[in-house]
């Protein structure tokens, strides 16, 4: 069936509608009619419309391109080009940039809700083992296997206590 | 025959409790839902995360879940060993999101019995806990899932810092990250042409509206979903609030709308209501789009028809799914053959309904 205004694309959206004298109409129409007869409701422009306009404008200069998280390596330019960040930290290491951008798509970078109900003590503990990994991973690498048994045994204990 | 039972151990021959029908103002919204995105503390987040550190996380929020006495003991199953059924059925369930089951990652999915909570572990984030609810419940939905959030946070630290708050894999999820959402019944507010002029004003709140208006209205049974945008700067009760106060806006909406439909052109919503019954109790075959169909306008007999309530429609409206279809009759069904099937369960289902 052909849309009922234009008589050219075939009709897929079907209006069904009231009059104000309690009157029933139906009417086919292609996609491009109906929206310009103001049916379809417009596109809205959201949170990720904004947020994938700020990361194709932002930041396109070398120097912002080569900054790069010191935990997880992840680059500013590997960010704007997949929109996932790769750790916790960049949120820090790539500061007013990420500022920036949380405030353009959220209006506020202040977080007004919850608080994360954790033990803060948990939190060094894995921030330690993290550290203490890293360096295990070093030690053993350098082949100072002394070092790295010491290293081992320090991690054990803070295992145990997280467990 | 499917042979084993699923994986995730949850029923194939009923559906989860918010879809009970129970709850305020249940015949208009079908449920309530909020998710939470959460990352453990000093884990890499997906991206950078190898895939070995993608399996010890899930181990990781294993072990926290059973100290947490959040999961009774079954605890979190391997995405990769559901069946493609089994999959599906999840994901027609509200269970999981379509970008979860096409990951690569290491993915853990935890649901309880009842589905009134879920846990998906590395889909965009490490973890996004989710609690459905029956009817406009919000509050009562927020409460629960604060209640595992806190419980789950005492065993497993999260990602967070006191000026952006919880800290996610992407800066639109961050603050709160909670995304809280209705799903709303609105046949009356569509007939009448008003749902333009309403969902203008959901969106001028800063809530974002996704429904499948705008595909013809007569298809796919007036549902909409209406969820909150921003996830920062605002509390988690007042995101509440705000979705809370605008459902009750639209439910006055939809019940003036078929107050006037009423009023005006009885008789054709009486014989849409009815049509929709005779179909459905007489037809041998019916597909998964003229089903949702067909039930919206039977929703809309609600209270007038005997031997029908709101907890039928719903539970008709997931089983008659293709995937829960097939895992309901457990066996694997071609289309044809799920077309009868399904007119077969309809027919069962609804042969005690009349005016």
């Amino acid at each position: 069936m052909l849309c009922e205004e234009c008589h050219e694309n075939e009709a897929d959206v079907l209006i069904t509608e009231v009059d104000a004298g309690g009157n029933l109409a139906e009417k086919h129409l292609c996609k491009a009619c109906a929206s310009k007869k103001g049916y379809l409701l417009d596109k809205q422009k959201p949170l990720l419309q904004m947020f994938n306009e700020f990361l194709k404008e932002y930041g396109e200069g070398k120097k912002d391109e080569a900054l790069r998280c010191s935990v997880c390596e992840m680059s500013w330019a590997e960010f704007r080009r997949i929109g996932r960040f790769g750790c916790e930290n960049c949120y820090h290491e790539f500061g007013d940039r990420v500022e920036k951008l949380i405030s353009r798509i959220q209006g506020t970078t202040q977080h007004v809700g919850r608080k994360a109900s954790q033990d803060q003590n948990m939190v060094s503990f894995e921030m330690e083992k993290k550290r203490l990994r890293q360096e295990l991973a070093k030690a053993i690498q350098k082949e100072e296997y002394e070092k790295a048994a010491r290293i081992r045994d320090d991690l054990r204990k803070y295992e145990e206590r997280t467990e | 025959m499917i042979s084993g039972s699923m994986k995730s151990g949850l029923n194939s021959h009923d559906v989860g409790a918010w879809l009970s029908g129970k709850g305020p103002d249940s015949d208009i919204v079908i449920s309530s839902r909020i998710r939470l995105a959460r990352n453990v503390a000093g884990a890499l987040f997906l991206p950078k995360a190898s895939s070995q550190q993608q399996e010890e996380l899930v181990q990781n929020v294993n072990r926290a879940l059973v100290k947490a006495l959040i999961s009774n003991g079954r605890g979190i199953v391997n995405v990769e060993e559901l069946s493609p059924l089994e999959a599906q059925f999840l994901l027609e369930r509200h269970l999981v999101s379509p970008d979860f089951l096409k990951s690569k990652a290491a993915r853990g999915f935890f649901a309880k019995e009842d589905e009134t909570f879920s846990l998906m572990v590395n889909e965009e984030d490490h973890l996004r806990l989710q609690v459905m609810d029956s009817g406009l419940s919000l509050e009562e939905t927020f409460k629960h899932i604060r209640d595992i959030d806190e419980r789950l946070n005492s065993v497993l630290p999260f990602a967070y810092d006191e000026r952006n708050g919880f800290l996610t894999a992407c800066p639109t999820n961050v603050g709160t990250g909670m995304r809280a959402s209705i799903l709303i019944h609105l046949p009356g507010v569509v007939l009448t042409r008003e749902i333009d002029r309403v969902l203008r004003g959901v969106l001028q709140l800063g809530l974002s509206v996704r429904g499948t208006y705008g595909e013809g209205t007569e298809t796919r049974g007036h549902l909409f979903q209406i969820s909150n945008q921003r996830t920062l700067g605002q509390s988690e009760a007042e995101i509440v609030d705000t979705l809370s106060g605008m459902a009750a806006q639209l439910i006055r909406y939809e019940r003036d709308a078929r107050g006037y439909l009423q009023t005006k052109m009885g008789t054709y919503i009486q014989d849409k209501v009815m049509r929709s019954v005779g179909i459905l109790s007489y037809a041998r075959t019916l597909t998964s789009d003229e089903t949702l169909n067909l039930l919206s306008a039977l929703r809309l007999g609600l209270g007038s028809l005997r031997d029908l309530d709101a907890a039928k429609i719903n539970k008709l409206m997931i089983l008659t799914r293709p995937a829960n279809l097939q895992l309901f009759f457990g066996e694997e069904l071609e289309a044809e053959q799920r077309d009868r099937k399904r007119a077969e369960l309809i027919r069962k289902a609804l042969k005690n309904v009349e005016a």
